[in-house]
């Protein structure tokens, strides 16, 4: 006699307890709905996020497996955020006002939804964690730091993007020298994750490694950059851990130095200052 | 046995050794005392050097202003210390607003809305 080794399938709900986890959830996936407009100052109800929301709603609904022992909420939050988000993303309000503070705002409008796609915890209402546990406010305030480290660089990023300015051409510059001291794969884990767009999980499979020593790289490397920054010049470079240490050795053989390396060696970046 | 040799004191030869007798067999083993009256565990220890990965600072609606206060406060150290460029601070300000803005659910607003309506 063989044992069944597969993997026993999901189990749904019906469709009648579906239709009642949408019924007691809807208020609160309105709610979300509200708070993402609130953000982004949209309206949730013209802007079509109530719909997106609702959507996602009941597609969660149709997914939940309660025998994963997970809670709804904790299941659909994300998914529904994710949904109001992306529809917000294609008002015609996103990108509304082409000067002065309006146009401030839609940078960042711009820059904060690309923040979720470097920090999920925040769909889940969670700032990024911090490695010392002090329980006051020390933490919430480097958490937010690390939020805004992350955000100047998504700035640098579209700067560049857009053919920065004269004065934004010297930041985007020192930025890039800091982050160019780097060793190639931190160069590259920073590359695809901000320039690239591509979330610290899916860089993860990308290189085959656990999720864990890429996110704990980048808040390695979030700190780097704030103590390069301060120092006007790039600091001690942090070593790569062991559980990257093949990507090490795959640059090495590819013989890249790293993408910043290359970006500063370009006419136009090399020609500032 | 061993003969005995007084005059030299010393050992004579051996005649013959003693058979060794058999095992006996072990006893059962009896019951085990109850045991009696443990102390109860006084206090638990903080648990150290527990790093999870995972986002742990939880953020509630109550918070907003003093998260987006904070924002503010944190946003201009940063741009005095040139941590973030002072070109950037107020646009980079206002991203990392909206994007905890945004994640701030109003649990009061789920409670209003699973009121049943009359």
């Amino acid at each position: 006699m063989t044992e069944d080794t597969t993997t026993p399938k999901p189990s749904r709900l019906s469709e009648e307890d579906a239709n009642a986890l949408v019924v007691e959830h809807q208020g609160w996936a309105e709610s979300i709905a509200r708070a993402v407009a609130r953000g982004w100052n949209l309206d949730w109800r013209l802007d079509g996020l109530d719909g997106a929301a609702m959507e996602a709603l009941i597609f969660c609904s149709r997914r939940f497996d309660p025998n994963r022992g997970i809670p709804f909420r904790g299941y659909a939050r994300k998914r529904i955020h994710e949904a109001a988000t992306e529809a917000a993303r294609k008002t015609k309000g996103w990108l509304r006002g082409s000067s002065g503070k309006a146009s401030a705002e839609a940078k960042a409008r711009e820059i904060s939804a690309e923040l979720y796609g470097v920090f999920p915890e925040l769909r889940d209402g969670y700032l990024p964690a911090q490695e010392s546990r002090t329980g006051d406010d020390s933490e919430y305030r480097s958490a937010i730091r690390e939020l805004l480290v992350g955000a100047s660089v998504i700035a640098t990023k579209q700067a560049a993007a857009e053919g920065p300015l004269p004065d934004e051409l010297i930041d985007y510059r020192r930025m890039v020298t800091v982050m160019a001291a780097l060793e190639p794969t931190h160069q590259w884990l920073l590359y695809r994750v901000y320039w690239d767009g591509i979330s610290l999980r899916n860089v993860a499979v990308e290189w085959e490694t656990d999720g864990l020593n890429v996110m704990r790289e980048h808040k390695v490397l979030l700190l780097y950059l704030q103590k390069s920054m301060a120092l006007g010049k790039p600091a001690v470079k942090p070593k790569v851990r062991p559980g990257l240490k093949p990507l090490v050795m795959k640059f090495q053989k590819e013989g890249s130095k790293g993408p910043f390396s290359e970006v500063l060696r370009s006419p136009q970046v090399a020609g500032a200052v | 046995m061993a003969g005995k040799d007084d005059d030299n004191n010393k050992i004579g030869k051996v005649s013959r050794t003693g058979l060794t007798k058999g095992v006996g067999a072990a006893d059962r083993v009896g019951e085990v005392d109850r045991v009696k009256g443990a102390a109860g565990v006084k206090g638990v220890s903080a648990v150290s050097g527990v790093r999870g990965a995972g986002g742990v600072n939880s953020i509630r609606f109550e918070q907003r202003e003093k998260l987006l206060t904070m924002v503010f406060e944190e946003a201009e150290k940063l741009a005095s210390q040139g941590i973030i460029p002072k070109s950037q601070k107020e646009v980079v300000a206002k991203a990392v607003q909206m994007v905890i803005d945004a994640a701030l659910v109003d649990n009061n607003e789920v409670d209003e809305a699973s009121k049943p309506k009359k």
